[in-house]
């Protein structure tokens, strides 16, 4: 409760933020009041928010530059490269995981506004300065080492493949992190006190003599320089074959399951030993082999009900209420091949690479090569809507199957109002999909303009024909740089987007 | 007229360039494969099963097409003298192999001139394992060939789980039998026509081209006639195997500079099939041989 008034005053201070600038001070003071007759807070506010902004800017959001972590340098370490970014529940933490097996958690710096009362005069007056807290580095561990498998004779990379949260239960934030093989549980907590005042110890620490105590004395607690201890709480291990691509912490916040290849496991969080299998999808004959699972979530209320997608292009969703084995899958989820656009690479390019329910829990998109799908979970038949990510790389398939380009698995995120959608593209590109406009925009990450506040300019890339100016010519696109992790924090407009070394933060520029 | 014979034209470009096309993809695709097994880490799953399935699909076009793919229906498919060329072709993505094949045949080929009695078994079972590597890679159904045919001494090998390309783990209950097969390979030179047929009925399952004519070749190999003919030449006396051990890994086979020069050249005019001829030209590069040759050697020697 004290967040969402957090949340509110804070949506309020930015309505006067428009007020201050925007073309329409009497809008937003009724949104305002209808803001404060309604008696839900948070979601429905910024639904209300979204409405005022649609009538200043047609609905899409301005992003401007925030941030950019990593190095400046142009050669890139290969154990420095992002592979996964996560925010958590309530948006104040930002994971990422790297190929060298770290995980590197940002906190949002508190903003100066929360921490005392500030008239509407204040405001208005600073509101040109008065921007969201910053991300800055709060905790960073090795979470996994490289490791030998003896009996196959192969390496074990130790690269973070997905990053989950768990929900905040206590002062302590957990978190799993995983690499091909093996999940662990984390634990980050903070110490900013210590106990002092102790008699029956020395300095040292060492036990004084009882007989010489002669009074009780109760230890102090004195603050202390803030540390932030990550220790690993669970690791479970020996339960993946293939490698894992996903984890996903069921909304019971007890169970959670990862996905290989072939198999999903479900586990208990306190229990290390056993895993139930409740995915199976490997053939007794191996040489019958023509699908793998590639992304597996959990849905974010029915803790019964999980999803998975596969190479071939289809997401199966599955009831563990039905049976303990849900090889038979309760929905699937496909659109029938397009005849006119079959070619040698359908099948690559139809492999789903990435799956993410709505917040909602209503709709599911899922990421192609070259494009997202937006899926209601009442309908099975085909997506509702289709949104092409490159559609100008259609033609040059071949040389991406030659550079193995094709195979990159780019995620996708929701918005945290469901609205819209996000994902990766090359040559540091990602791409935008307003669901309710139908727009769409380009952006890239770069350090060209790292001016706060100063709007990012949208890309266009030549798709044929004559190239205009200011387009960029597919041939030109580098397509070492690529998009491949982003997230979105899970209420406000902002984003963290991975781009190889580099990590950057957006956020909407009202 | 001048349009359609315009259009004709059209379309027949649109054909050649076509298959031009599915030729450079399968050409990478056998690549990949290849060079997917030379890594130190598992190879990702969900990449080989799409290259897989790719391959499937251009096999399944080029038979609808009326390409002579061979299967096990047609065992007497090939005409002897095609053998003799068929025998010829490294196949880029198993070429590792077919080189070790080539050897290990060249080394029973020359069986008379090896004094050490033990050589020849060591060829043995290096030879079963090698021919029988993509069927105990791929499948546990491979078991009616295995118990059929010698092949069953691949399995005492290691090599089946290192160059898996599926990463999977070879099932292999019949290790135990397998090393009770010790004149193996003397059958597998003899019982010609057992074994090509088996080979080729489980590559048929397999469906993958690259191992379809992988198993015709080896149906070739093992008429002695055709194998007599083009390593007849070359003496495989002082290829011990020991040499070949990871401590000197520039050390080649003889056999292997021959051969593939050999077959480039013997097979270029072989336009249907060839994985291979354009394989050799795109994808080959020394460096990378020596590499794959040390790390098959390493896997012989380690066994």
């Amino acid at each position: 409760m004290v967040e969402n008034g957090e949340q509110q005053g804070f949506t309020m201070a930015h309505m006067f933020d428009n007020c201050a600038i925007g073309e329409f001070p009497g809008m937003a003071f009724t949104m305002l009041r209808q803001a404060n007759l309604t008696s839900k807070l948070g979601g429905m506010f910024n639904a209300a928010v979204n409405k005022t902004k649609s009538f200043t800017n047609g609905g899409d959001i301005q992003w401007c530059f925030s941030q950019v972590k990593g190095t400046v340098e142009e050669d890139v370490t290969e154990a420095d490269i992002i592979s996964c970014v996560e925010f958590n529940h309530d948006g104040e933490l930002l994971a990422t995981g790297d190929k060298g097996g770290r995980v590197v958690i940002f906190q949002r710096d508190e903003l100066v506004s929360t921490s005392e009362g500030w008239s509407a005069a204040d405001y208005l007056g600073k509101a040109n300065q008065t921007h969201r807290g910053e991300y800055n580095v709060y905790s960073t561990f090795q979470s996994h080492e490289p490791e030998f498998d003896y009996l196959k004779s192969l390496e074990i990379e130790e690269k973070i493949n997905k990053i989950r949260w768990l929900r905040r239960a206590n002062p302590a934030n957990f978190l799993l992190s995983t690499n091909d093989k093996t999940i662990k549980l984390w634990k980050i907590s903070e110490r900013d006190k210590r106990p002092e005042g102790f008699n029956t110890k020395d300095e040292t620490g060492m036990l004084r003599d009882p007989t010489s105590v002669k009074a009780l004395r109760v230890p102090i607690l004195k603050p202390m320089e803030l540390m932030v201890e990550a220790s690993p709480r669970r690791v479970f291990a020996n339960a993946h074959t293939y490698h894992i691509n996903s984890i996903s912490v069921n909304s019971d916040q007890e169970t959670y399951m990862s996905a290989d290849d072939l198999r999903i496991n479900l586990w208990h969080l306190e229990i290390t030993d056993q895993s139930f299998n409740i995915v199976d999808i490997k053939p007794a004959n191996m040489e019958e082999l023509n699908e793998v699972i590639t992304a597996a979530e959990f849905h974010p209320s029915m803790c019964n009900v999980f999803v998975y997608s596969s190479s071939k292009g289809s997401i199966r969703l599955c009831d563990m209420r039905s049976r303990a084995l849900c090889d038979q899958h309760t929905k699937l989820f496909e659109e029938p091949e397009d005849p006119t656009n079959r070619s040698f690479f359908s099948e690559i390019i139809s492999s789903i690479s990435d799956v993410k329910f709505s917040h909602s829990g209503r709709y599911l998109i899922s990421r192609d090569y070259l494009s997202v799908k937006v899926w209601d979970l009442n309908m099975d038949s085909k997506p509702i809507e289709t949104y092409p990510v490159h559609e100008f790389l259609r033609s040059k398939l071949c040389s991406l199957y030659e550079n193995d380009c094709i195979f990159d698995k780019f995620e996708c995120a929701w918005s945290g109002d469901d609205r819209h959608i996000m994902t990766g593209s090359y040559n540091n590109f990602f791409r935008m999909f307003d669901r309710e406009s139908k727009r769409d925009v380009t952006l890239e990450a770069s350090r060209e303009n790292m001016k706060p506040r100063t709007v990012l300019k949208p890309r266009k890339v030549c798709s044929g024909g004559k190239r205009k100016k200011d387009e960029i010519s597919v041939d030109s696109l580098d397509f070492s740089k690529k998009i491949l992790h982003a997230g979105w924090h899970p209420s406000e407009n902002v984003i963290a987007v991975a781009a190889t070394n580099n990590l950057y933060i957006f956020q909407s520029k009202d | 007229m001048l349009g359609r014979v315009k259009r004709k034209h059209e379309e027949d470009t649109d054909l050649e360039c076509y298959t031009h096309q599915r030729q450079s993809i399968l050409n990478i695709s056998m690549c990949k494969l290849r060079t997917s097994s030379l890594r130190r880490v598992e190879p990702c799953l969900r990449r080989s099963v799409l290259i897989f399935n790719t391959l499937k699909f251009i096999e399944e076009e080029l038979r609808q097409e009326g390409v002579k793919v061979y299967d096990a229906s047609k065992p007497s498919i090939l005409p002897s003298i095609q053998c003799e060329e068929m025998a010829l072709d490294p196949i880029p993505c198993q070429d590792h192999m077919t080189h070790l094949e080539l050897s290990s045949i060249g080394n029973n080929v020359n069986k008379t001139d090896i004094e050490e009695p033990k050589t020849p078994n060591v060829a043995v079972s290096d030879t079963a394992a090698i021919v029988s590597t993509p069927s105990s890679d791929n499948s546990s159904s491979a078991a009616p060939l295995i118990l059929t045919t010698t092949s069953a001494i691949a399995l005492s090998v290691p090599v089946t789980g290192s160059t898996d390309i599926l990463g999977t783990h070879a099932v292999t209950p019949q290790r135990n039998i397998a090393s009770t097969i010790e004149n193996g390979l003397d059958k597998l030179l003899t019982v010609e026509s057992l074994s090509s047929l088996n080979l080729n009925s489980l590559f048929e399952d397999e469906n993958i081209i690259g191992s379809s004519i992988l198993s015709s070749l080896s149906s070739c190999w093992t008429s002695p006639s055709k194998v007599d003919d083009p390593l007849g030449d070359i003496d495989m006396a002082g290829c011990d195997f020991d040499l070949l051990s990871p401590a000197s890994p520039n050390v080649k086979l003889p056999v292997t500079p021959i051969t593939t020069d050999d077959l480039a050249r013997t097979f270029s005019n072989m336009d249907v099939l060839l994985p291979s001829s354009c394989g050799v030209d795109s994808c080959r590069n020394d460096l990378l041989w020596n590499d794959e040759l040390e790390n098959i050697m390493q896997v012989l020697v380690g066994m």
